[in-house]
């Protein structure tokens, strides 16, 4: 069963080739461009997984994200950056993971992403840098929300009702 | 004391529907009440063997073949105290797809029956006959477990009942136009513009204002009360939310999450002996929950 996740990318060349490759690793990718749009696709579209493809995107439009996403819940974004990671965007309180790929290695983004949810899986495997900006939310409300993410993304689906 | 009609219902079979029923109902006779618990499962009746009862003189059967004049003669004592029981029998071939005219039959004379509230055992899945029983009620109990297969059934159930109670509605007003648009809803691949119920009442508002505003309130009256049994953890406990949040969006219906019954070894041994868990281990996990469920029923 394919896991949903959002990919946002502001170059379509990029967002579509990480989307392939999501979807050769078995995922179920959603490409985007527009990151206001974020609150309501994650509500649409139920993720288990944010993807941010930085690279290309102004750095306002990266803060203002910055902004908008503490409003996601427990939502976990995965950021893409090329050689370095874009400053000013304050991510204090959201679990996320950067994921530096120069040159462009979508299969790298892949594997990233899959760490990513696997920590959400096993808590146990959490890195301590997760833990750190996460430090807030204990592990089993952690997995609950997963669990409650993906039950409501599974239902839909099956439900046809997307 | 108007008597009141609760229906227990579960979409999907073995989510312990009747367990819940007949610990309901032993719960709430408890507290004084006089209860019928009926059995409805026309098709695999078993609330008796739950209530430890192995050999019944009447059933319902007498009374849809006739035997008796009343169903209130169908009635047997349950050994505990003011609850009694309409036996589900069983014997009639078919007898699940029960005929129009018996099904209003049977309704007038459930709301005959003696005693301060009757609480139907009905079948799993999404018959005419279980939509329309559960509509006859004040109140209907969708019982489900956590997985995802039993809460799609849920979900589906509600979408039947809903569309049961539209066409109902709308064929009241004769009107070929809503008869059409219910039946382009029903495929929504084919009318992704209908897939929602507010976007169906949106269509249908174009036809006739004053039917679609009196279905809104017929809808609004319409609350399922979801009880989540054999849940394990938070995360099954939230379920319920998950399908009432979905109910919500898609189905623009109201539904509480009433009760969270945890799964518990008690039950298994119970139904093993024979007896209702609620009389051999009063003081277990499901027990205490059913007993705070029985007090939120009667508080409703």
């Amino acid at each position: 069963m394919a896991i949903p996740l959002v990919v946002f990318s502001s170059d379509r060349i990029r967002g579509s080739v990480l989307c392939k490759a999501f979807e050769k690793g078995g995922y179920e990718p959603f490409l985007y461009s527009n990151l206001l749009k974020a609150p309501s696709v994650v509500k649409e579209k139920s993720p288990a997984l944010l993807v941010i493809d930085t690279v290309d995107y102004f750095v306002n439009e990266l803060m203002h994200f910055g902004e908008l996403v503490k409003s996601l819940g427990g939502i976990k974004i995965l950021f893409v950056a090329g050689a370095v990671i874009p400053d000013g965007i304050d991510l204090e309180s959201v679990h996320h993971q950067w994921c530096i790929t120069q040159p462009f290695d979508p299969m790298l983004v892949v594997s990233k992403a899959g760490e990513l949810l696997n920590q959400q899986l096993n808590p146990q495997k959490k890195t301590e840098e997760a833990e750190k900006t996460y430090e807030s939310t204990t592990l089993s409300e952690e997995s609950t929300l997963f669990a409650e993410d993906r039950l409501q993304a599974d239902l839909k689906r099956f439900l046809n009702i997307k | 004391m108007q008597k009141k009609i609760i229906a227990i219902v579960g979409p999907k079979g073995g989510v312990g529907k009747s367990t819940i029923s007949a610990n309901l109902a032993i719960s709430i006779a408890s507290m004084g009440v006089r209860v019928t618990a009926v059995d409805l499962d026309l098709g695999g009746a078993n609330l008796h063997v739950i209530l430890g009862i192995r050999d019944f003189a009447n059933s319902l059967d007498d009374f849809l073949l006739k035997k008796v004049r009343t169903l209130e003669e169908s009635v047997i004592e349950t050994g505990v105290k003011n609850l009694r029981l309409i036996c589900g029998g069983g014997k009639i071939p078919d007898i699940a797809n029960l005929p129009f005219q018996q099904k209003v039959k049977l309704t007038n004379h459930l709301a005959k029956l003696q005693g301060d509230m009757v609480i139907l055992d009905l079948a799993a899945g999404s018959s005419f006959n279980v939509v329309d029983f559960l509509f006859i009620a004040n109140m209907g109990l969708v019982v489900t477990t956590p997985e995802v297969t039993s809460l799609m059934k849920v979900y589906s159930f509600i979408k039947s009942s809903i569309f049961r109670l539209l066409t109902f509605h709308f064929k009241s007003k004769h009107s070929e136009a809503f008869t059409e648009l219910l039946e382009r809803a029903k495929d929504a691949d084919a009318n992704p513009t209908l897939k929602t119920i507010e976007n169906l009442l949106g269509e249908a508002q174009k036809i006739d204002a004053g039917s679609v505003e009196s279905a809104r309130q017929m809808l609004k009256r319409f609350i399922p009360h979801i009880v989540i049994n054999m849940a394990r953890s938070q995360a099954d406990v939230n379920s319920g939310r998950v399908v009432q949040n979905l109910m919500k969006q898609y189905l623009s219906i109201d539904s509480t999450v009433l009760a969270n019954l945890p799964e518990d070894e008690a039950v298994k041994k119970a139904i093993f002996q024979l007896k209702p868990v609620m009389l051999v281990n009063p003081g277990c996990a499901f027990s205490k929950a059913v007993t705070e469920l029985a007090v939120k029923c009667l508080r409703m």
